[in-house]
């Protein structure tokens, strides 16, 4: 049984099927990501796990406790971030952590966090930029070493160094036990990150599948600049799609999963730049969707 | 729940220090001028008991209520018959709003719902905040008289303030609580408007009543009926049945708050 069970899980506001019959289980000690573009149902799952709203129909389960009738108590074992930090204004970073410590009890690692995330917790909120307003809910839903987390993109408006850093929190969580269950828009920080990825469309879940399984079926961007005019034929014969030959002795083409082997062919021609970018995660999301 | 009751009290604190002052000032304003009034009161109530019976009924005085030949009586009149029962409905629903209402919509609930505290207990920390907030202007609103004439060496009758005291804070416990029950249903925007509506008929109806005989039985759905503060302090009377109602709407008010509270979907 799962640290995270979801079973049949609806959610209907008035007429609108926010989510419409999920069911999966996240196990103990593994990162969950949930994908999926947006009002896909991401959120409200979230939303309801946390307790915040009540499920129309069907479970959640978390810890072995409902996430509904035992909200309070589970709220213990919960850190949460939301995907928009909502702060108190007029209160500094000190003061969330006190209310938070007070409630929580102590946190062992925030100093530890205030010095790695480079934060000034004495600034009143309404004086923090965007990104650390960011970095302080990231504090305040990491500090009590929760055994779970839920994070609703928990790197959003983050610089890639703090990027990195959560990252880094998270794998390391992640090695003590921790269970994640987080939604990101960021295939990067998926791959990087997830053992499992569920992928939620219009309310329903349309896979559930290993980061291996997604790798594979991510499709990269490439650019290529030849240092002379390009035989377009020889690249018509190999596993791409959607060749466009373009100005200055340029083509780009899409790879879907491993790359490598179309860099090794391209690279026995004289190459000027190189250029792999990622598609968006809404080409992968139709992969599953069609 | 200690913390979130202190919190709030922080939040709030300006505000409060504020209206304290203002209270104290305008007091202070009043009952300096009361000596002047004072001295001249037999053509002000000649003056002031030319006007029709039902102008006074319309501002909570009764029969020989507007004579101002004690403080009580000039205070009741100039204080709180209308400035401060208007002044204390503003402060009410301002309090009230922010706290659930508000916090749903700037999303800072998430804060406190995802803390190991339940649902219940988050809404009786903030309730305790803001009940206390209103009885502590409360108190320095009405017993501040006191001092004041002390200071100014005008005779005073300490028992009507502690019926004021009591009558006037339920009142404003009550508002607070029909407040709050409706900042946990509606948005900010419409808890003000409804909670202000609220109000606004019922001195309607406390008008409506006073001008026609046979409406005269709507004056008891106003709480402007049972706040009666020319009765409290003219005539040193308090109404139990204002006890009763005021007591009886801040209770049923607050348990059905908090069971919407408990129940309800929160989404900021």
């Amino acid at each position: 049984m799962g640290v995270i069970e979801i079973k049949n899980f609806i959610k209907h506001f008035g007429n609108v099927k926010a989510v419409d019959d999920i069911t999966l289980s996240v196990n103990e000690g593994e990162i969950f990501g949930y994908l999926g573009p947006n009002g896909a149902g991401k959120t409200t799952t979230i939303l309801c796990m946390m307790g915040f709203l009540n499920p129309t129909a069907g479970s959640i389960s978390v810890l072995g406790k409902d996430a509904t009738r035992e909200r309070t108590a589970l709220k213990n074992e919960i850190g949460y971030l939301s995907s928009d930090v909502h702060l108190y204004n007029d209160l500094t970073g000190q003061d969330h952590f006190n209310l938070i410590e007070s409630v929580r009890g102590k946190s062992l690692i925030l100093d530890q966090l205030i010095n790695d995330f480079s934060y000034d917790p004495k600034i009143k909120v309404k004086n923090l930029s965007t990104g650390n307003k960011q970095k302080l809910g990231v504090l305040m839903c990491f500090m009590n070493q929760p055994k779970i987390l839920i994070l609703d993109e928990p790197t959003k408006g983050l610089d890639p160094i703090l990027q990195n850093k959560v990252y880094e929190y998270l794998l390391n969580f992640k090695k003590n036990g921790t269970t994640i269950f987080m939604s990101s828009h960021n295939l990067d920080e998926v791959e990087k990150l997830c053992d499992h990825v569920g992928i939620i469309r219009t309310g329903k879940l349309v896979a559930v599948e290993t980061i291996r399984t997604l790798k594979e079926k991510r499709i990269h961007v490439v650019r290529v600049n030849f240092n002379e005019h390009p035989n377009i034929d020889i690249f018509k014969t190999l596993d791409i799609e959607d060749l466009v030959e373009l100005a200055n002795n340029e083509i780009s083409f899409k790879v879907k999963g491993d790359i490598t082997p179309i860099i090794r062919e391209i690279s026995k021609y004289g190459l000027q730049n190189l250029e792999v970018t990622y598609a968006a995660l809404e080409e992968i999301f139709m992969e599953y969707y069609i | 729940m200690k913390a979130l009751f202190l919190k709030t009290i922080k939040e709030k604190m300006w505000l409060l220090i504020i209206l304290c002052i203002v209270s104290i000032l305008t007091l202070w304003l009043y009952i300096s001028l009361y000596p002047t009034f004072s001295k001249q009161s037999g053509e002000y109530e000649k003056l002031l008991a030319s006007f029709p019976k039902e102008l006074w009924e319309i501002f909570g005085l009764q029969d020989g209520n507007f004579s101002m030949s004690t403080l009580e009586k000039f205070i009741s009149v100039e204080m709180y018959s209308l400035l401060w029962p208007i002044l204390s409905i503003i402060f009410f629903i301002s309090i009230g709003v922010g706290l659930i209402a508000g916090e749903i919509e700037k999303g800072t609930i998430e804060i406190i719902l995802s803390l190991p505290i339940s649902r219940i207990k988050a809404f009786l920390s903030k309730y305790l905040a803001g009940a206390t907030i209103i009885i502590i202007l409360s108190f320095v609103s009405i017993y501040s008289v006191i001092p004041i004439a002390r200071a100014l060496n005008i005779a005073y009758n300490v028992e009507t303030y502690h019926k004021l005291f009591l009558t006037g804070t339920l009142f404003c416990l009550s508002g607070f609580s029909v407040v709050m029950l409706l900042s946990t249903i509606f948005d900010k925007g419409k808890t003000i408007l409804i909670g202000t509506g609220i109000y606004f008929m019922m001195y309607v109806i406390t008008i409506l009543s006073a001008l026609k005989d046979n409406l005269k039985d709507l004056q008891y759905f106003s709480f402007f009926h049972y706040l009666d503060a020319s009765r409290v302090l003219s005539e040193n009377k308090l109404d139990e049945h204002s006890i009763l109602v005021f007591s009886a709407v801040t209770i049923i008010c607050t348990i059905i708050a908090v069971y919407i509270f408990h129940k309800r979907d929160i989404t900021p």
